[in-house]
């Protein structure tokens, strides 16, 4: 009786199998890759359970971005007295996605080559509230006089080239400069 | 000369050489899945508090992110329940509200959410001053996040800093809203104490330059903010800012009810923040604006 040799066998369907989980993956529709038309679309996505932990992604390359810790003071007037740095952190991360961004304020960034980059922010003394009770919506905002919060500023662009950044400075909506800061990447780079 | 044993050693032998690849092609593929289908690991690895909620894009940089943020009320998170509740709870906000906004379901795999486990759970408590006394857990491994929600369950008023905000989970539109501010910079458009500056064509500085944008030609019913509410009322003085959308009530203003969607100038910004994204390809546009309602199906 005739018998095929079994290792070509194996051989044949192994390297089948590989195709086909190649070609399920690579050319499958990775959630990075689909986009979903205008209209109604499929089911919602839904949430992950809650025994899935898949730790936010580490950008595989060396970017980073600043933390700025800043002091804003105003007097009883309301009117701002005083921006000032309580810390600085340089870590390896990914950065929000800022630039083209507008708003109350400015943040401006000025490379080693003179290039200017900047984005806008909310005045961060600025707290919108929002109620509600039966139906009714009850929105509004108001200026706090002494505030903290953090300033996230990317140090290198989406794809990941280093900006240059030399410094940071920030002009509130009247076009007033009220803070400015070299970047301090020895000083902010040390351990959280 | 082999004998048969000996050649069926040989062949199992080959056979396991050949699963042993398989398993590791199989190994490969799943870890170059998307993230939407997460792994299952016991703990948070080390060095890390910010986890995968739903994930489209692989590299943050592809995407505007949103980082959910337990507050107290969902107790102790490394218990599987809790953290299942608090899932839930942002599942929740994540469907009635982003979900039920079309320019942003319309462009659904631009918006990614992630969710923190922090050593200690934000806290959202009666106060004293405009808001209640929130504290914030350590939130330097949501750098990346354009925007910051602590999810609370306590019906205490809700408020917004920056790109961080407070949300009641029994609460609408809210998120979205402030949402828009952080992600978009979008001013409010509601009168009369709102965030506001000038972002054509949403928003200007005098009536003039408002009438002149041909940019807001398409809808352009330029309203000084005081006049521009819903239903119109007598002057209510400052702020010296004209609309152009008129007195049309869309998810920056929510003056007359609830809206969910944006207006047609909004969209204009949203959209060009949206191109912004590296290898941001194909904007959808929406295919409803304020104040059209809209349900996903």
């Amino acid at each position: 009786m005739n018998r095929l040799p079994a290792r070509p066998i194996i051989a044949i369907v192994a390297v089948v199998l590989v195709a086909v989980i190649i070609a399920s993956t690579s050319g499958g529709t990775s959630a990075a890759q689909r986009s979903v038309p205008p209209g109604p679309p499929g089911p919602k996505p839904t949430i992950v359970p809650a025994e899935a932990l898949t730790p936010a992604p580490t950008p595989p390359d060396s970017r980073r971005v600043a933390i700025l810790t800043l002091d804003v003071a105003s007097n009883a007037d309301g009117k701002l007295e005083a921006v000032k740095l309580a810390k600085g952190l340089i870590i390896h991360s990914y950065a929000p996605n800022v630039f083209g961004r507008e708003g109350e304020w400015t943040v401006s960034l000025l490379t080693r080559e003179q290039k200017q980059l900047s984005f806008g922010i909310v005045d961060p003394r600025r707290v919108e509230f929002f109620d509600s009770s039966n139906e009714k919506q009850s929105v509004g905002t108001a200026l706090l006089p002494d505030v903290t919060f953090d300033l996230v500023v990317p140090l290198n662009d989406p794809t990941g080239a280093d900006l240059g950044v030399a410094t940071i400075t920030i002009t509130d909506q009247h076009g007033q400069q009220v803070f400015t800061t070299p970047v301090l990447e020895s000083e902010w780079s040390q351990s959280k | 000369m082999a004998s048969p044993i000996s050649r069926s050693v040989d062949r199992l032998r080959a056979l396991s050489r050949v699963f042993a690849a398989l398993a590791a092609v199989t190994l490969v593929s799943l870890a170059c899945q998307p993230t939407f289908t997460a792994s299952t690991v016991t703990a948070p690895a080390f060095g890390t508090t910010v986890f995968s909620g739903i994930v489209w894009q692989s590299t943050p940089s592809h995407a505007f992110n949103v980082v959910i943020v337990p507050g107290t009320g969902y107790g102790d998170q490394s218990v599987i329940a809790n953290r299942q509740a608090f899932l839930n709870d942002a599942a929740t906000v994540i469907g009635q509200d982003f979900y039920q906004n079309n320019a942003i379901v319309s462009n659904i795999t631009k918006i990614d959410f992630y969710f923190m486990l922090p050593a200690t759970n934000g806290t959202v408590a009666a106060g004293t001053g405009v808001c209640p006394a929130v504290t914030w857990p350590n939130l330097t491994d949501a750098a990346f996040a354009d925007a910051i929600i602590l999810l609370h369950t306590n019906n205490l008023r809700d408020c917004a800093w920056g790109n961080k905000a407070t949300i009641y989970v029994g609460r609408r539109v809210v998120a979205v809203h402030e949402f828009s501010h952080a992600v978009w910079g979008i001013p409010d458009e509601y009168c009369c104490d709102g965030g506001y500056w000038g972002k054509a064509p949403i928003m200007y500085a005098s009536q003039a330059a408002c009438t002149a944008d041909a940019a807001n030609a398409g809808w352009r019913n330029c309203l000084r903010v005081p006049d521009s509410t819903c239903p119109p009322t007598a002057d209510l003085s400052p702020p010296n800012w004209w609309r152009s959308e008129g007195n049309n009530d869309n998810i920056m203003v929510q003056f007359c009810g609830t809206y969910v969607q944006y207006g047609p100038s909004n969209w204009v910004v949203i959209k060009q923040r949206l191109q912004s994204l590296p290898g941001a390809g194909t904007i959808n546009d929406p295919s409803v604006f304020a104040p059209t309602t809209w349900n996903w199906p």
